[in-house]
């Protein structure tokens, strides 16, 4: 059976009843299709670090239990791979994926087709290049010693370089907008796109030594999350959770105080990440009064997302966005509050240096910016591939996956975490014992990370299909479901 | 530079970033007459015509559960 | 107005980023670096300094710290892991060490605790043959097999269940290195800093 496809005239007749909505339909119609390209390019490339990234973090974790798995090859040592994961999903998947989608939204939200769309291919191949490179010299043994810093310079270079194209085309996108309105998901995605080259520069700047440094390191680290990433995360949040259930944003206004309390607040959490380290006590206690009064962005945001979802649960059931991305929402809550708890000195000194951080960190990567990316990419691939998904239960499978891997891994790295903590801080006990008592729980993370990889595999499969077009045929992109109301779906 | 003298010009430096954040918003309010009603305006733009207020879209998993063609 | 508008925006993003440069890393750095290196710390050796490089390229800053936190503020001084470090034990770090993770013990002063060049090399030969229970990786390409040692080579003695069949195993040029970069973790000499007050309000 031949795959048919939809024709661009065939999509707009289902649509179209007056030559008003035409219009309309056709300028969005544009739109779309002036960002296809570049976006698939992004999504593609970022889906391709996502599975070998998962890859990559699966091998590291097996290797708590069996350490000597793989123990010959200097390539494969634990020391080498776990950098290789960690900067394959963070400027691998999570930066090409939050790329895709920010020009996508970008374009929609200011009803402009993409503008210099050449410098956003110049990007896509110059960050990925840099990504290449990046993990390629980390299996060779050259790191630059500090934790999300590890790429050698040039590869770092290469990463700004195309970051810079891609403002540049996402800035003249803004100018050229035609809207009167720059809707909240806009303000976090301009932010960032002023604040991430500034911050890669100046933490690159190499005029830093000792424990000046090291907060220097961590200001940076966290800033990545403060910048970049939170950014993405909200910016799809605010946009998908309204649009798919078609309700507006709760308290909008509220939004504009969250922006400028989390901009205000954010940037100063970097040292809770040294608490109880050698550095004068201000900055420690600076970080942790930031760190608390994060509240007050992030109820802002739970405030707005999650009483916009209220009374519309059952849309769960049928859009796979609205999973997506109600569970980054709600991830989102969880790690902020836990991430303000964890700040707090008397929680650190157990917390701190054990596996439990490292639960809240990919609460906050995976739960949460991930978990949108991939609602976000189910929303906008169907409406830029004039495909639908061919297998909604691969929908499921990789939601599932990915749902409860997380969960069984922050779950199984915060008790074994807390444990290894409360031990490490026994005196009576050897030091040993903190590592024998994490085994089990070690054994859980590595089953929540296989479940999570299982998950991107069926992902993977599914986006190739979705740009081929394959797999079965649909004359009816599922939206329009809409014009046939029943009494089943009628709109609430 | 000493520990008092740190302190001293960090909350300077936030006290003045302070007074100009607030001025900011006095004089955002002052000319553009900000009411809530007119701030929450701006949610209601991601919606048009086509995709107005009120329906839902995105319904994948119910198209795979309903008899339309060629859905397996 | 929209001029304006987005000059406020851009004024406030980018002010609040460099706000918290300045007070995180721009200020503290200018505090710190009027610190003088204290008497006891001295510059790293050739040999430290290229152990160094390989302890960064295999990754153990991932499982290992180097901050000895203060008193009661976990049970490092309970563990005799050396007095709380200050930031003057670290000026000639580049890059710096201090780790977040304690998978395995805090090594700022593992040269004091354990000062044996043996066990170090067969430590790192394989972990399990000295401690048992370990989850460290083993690092057997800082070392090769020979058929005899020449005179100036190091030698390390294995457990005959794993020690290779008429061969002798020698710790190469780099496994020396890192060997020396450890046992030159000694910050035991006194200092007049102060360290950071973290305790919490329980008094041990």
């Amino acid at each position: 059976m031949a795959a048919q496809t939809t024709t661009k005239e065939q999509f707009i007749s289902f649509a179209s009843h007056t030559a008003e909505e035409v219009s309309e339909k056709q300028q969005r119609v544009e739109i779309d299709d002036s960002v296809t390209s570049p976006v698939v390019l992004y999504f593609l490339t970022g889906i391709g670090w996502l599975v070998f990234g998962s890859v990559a973090g699966l091998i590291a974790a097996v290797k708590f239990n069996l350490p000597d798995w793989l123990g010959g090859t200097p390539f494969l040592t634990f020391g080498r791979i776990r950098p290789v994961h960690l900067n394959a999903v963070v400027y691998g998947w999570a930066s090409l994926a939050g790329a895709g989608m920010i020009v996508w939204m970008t374009s929609r939200l200011c009803r402009a087709k993409i503008e210099k769309t050449w410098a956003l291919y110049v990007s896509a191949v110059l960050w990925n290049i840099g990504v290449a490179f990046g993990i390629v010299s980390l299996f060779f043994g050259y790191n630059q010693g500090m934790e999300w810093l590890e790429f050698p310079k040039p590869a770092g270079g290469l990463i700004a370089l195309g970051f810079l194209f891609f403002a540049y085309s996402i800035a003249q996108t803004f100018r050229k907008r035609q809207v009167e309105h720059v809707y909240v998901s806009l303000w976090y995605i301009l932010a960032s796109l002023i604040w991430f080259p500034l911050l890669y520069v100046v933490a690159n700047l190499g005029i830093y030594h000792g424990v000046t440094e090291a907060a220097m390191n961590w200001w940076f680290g966290h800033n990545v999350l403060t910048v970049w990433f939170t950014p993405i995360g909200l910016a799809g949040a605010y946009y998908f959770i309204p649009k798919v259930i078609g309700r507006p944003i709760y308290s909008y206004y509220l939004g504009l105080l969250g922006f400028w309390a989390f901009a205000l607040f954010y940037n100063w959490n970097g040292i809770h990440h040294l608490v109880g380290g050698p550095l004068p006590t201000w900055m420690v206690t600076v970080s942790i009064v930031a760190s608390v009064m994060m509240f007050v962005p992030v109820m802002a945001v739970a405030v707005n997302h999650h009483l916009t979802t209220i009374g519309h649960f059952r849309m769960l059931k049928f859009s796979p966005t609205l999973r997506f991305v109600v569970f980054g929402s709600m991830s989102y809550t969880a790690v902020s509050f836990q991430g303000s708890i964890e700040s707090l000195r008397s929680f650190s000194e157990v917390a701190h240096f054990t596996h439990y951080t490292i639960g809240h960190a990919h609460l906050g990567v995976y739960g949460f910016v991930s978990m949108i990316l991939f609602g976000a990419i189910y929303y906008i691939m169907p409406r830029i591939a004039k495909w639908e998904w061919p297998y909604p239960k691969l929908i499921k499978l990789h939601f599932w996956m990915s749902a409860v891997g997380i969960a069984l891994y922050v779950v199984a790295l915060s008790m074994g975490g807390w444990i290894q903590g409360t031990m490490m801080n026994d005196p009576s006990l050897p030091f040993i014992a903190s590592v024998n008592a994490t085994k089990p729980y070690l054994w859980v993370r590595s089953l929540g990370g296989t479940m999570m990889l299982l998950g991107h595999l069926a992902f993977a499969y599914q986006f190739l299909l979705i740009i081929y077009r394959s797999g079965p045929t649909r004359y009816v992109p599922a939206w329009f479901e809409l014009r046939q109301t029943t009494e089943e779906n009628r709109p609430v | 530079m000493s520990l008092p003298v740190a302190v001293i010009i960090i909350i300077s430096i936030i006290v003045v970033a302070g007074a100009l954040a607030l001025a900011a918003f006095v004089w955002a309010v002052r000319t553009k007459q900000f009411s809530i009603k007119q701030l929450n305006e701006g949610a209601k733009v991601i919606f048009d015509d086509e995709e107005p207020i009120g329906t839902p879209q995105d319904l994948i998993f119910k198209e795979s559960t309903n008899g339309s063609p060629n859905h397996h | 107005m929209m001029f304006i508008r987005s000059f406020i925006f851009f004024l406030g993003v980018l002010v609040t980023l460099l706000l918290g440069w300045a007070g995180l890393v721009g200020i503290p750095n200018i505090m710190i670096s009027e610190i003088q290196p204290p008497k006891g710390l001295e510059r790293y050796t050739y040999e430290q300094s290229y152990g160094r490089s390989i302890y960064i390229r295999e990754g153990c800053l991932y499982c290992h710290s180097q901050q000895v936190r203060p008193v009661g503020f976990g049970a490092d001084q309970e563990r005799f892991w050396g007095r709380p470090s200050v930031p003057a034990d670290y000026v000639y770090d580049k890059p710096h060490l201090l780790g977040t993770m304690r998978t395995g013990p805090d090594l700022f002063n593992i040269g004091a605790r354990q000062p044996s060049e043996d066990w170090h090399l067969i430590h790192l030969y394989n972990p399990r043959i000295v401690s048992r229970g370990s989850v460290m990786p083993p690092f057997p390409w800082l070392f090769e097999e020979k058929i005899s040692a020449a005179p100036d080579d190091k030698v390390i003695i294995l457990p005959d269940s794993i020690a290779p069949r008429g061969k002798v195993v020698v710790a190469t040029r780099e496994g020396r290195a890192l060997t020396t970069y450890l046992i030159g973790m000694n910050h035991t000499y006194s200092v007049s800093q102060v360290p950071a007050r973290n305790d919490t309000t329980k008094k041990k």
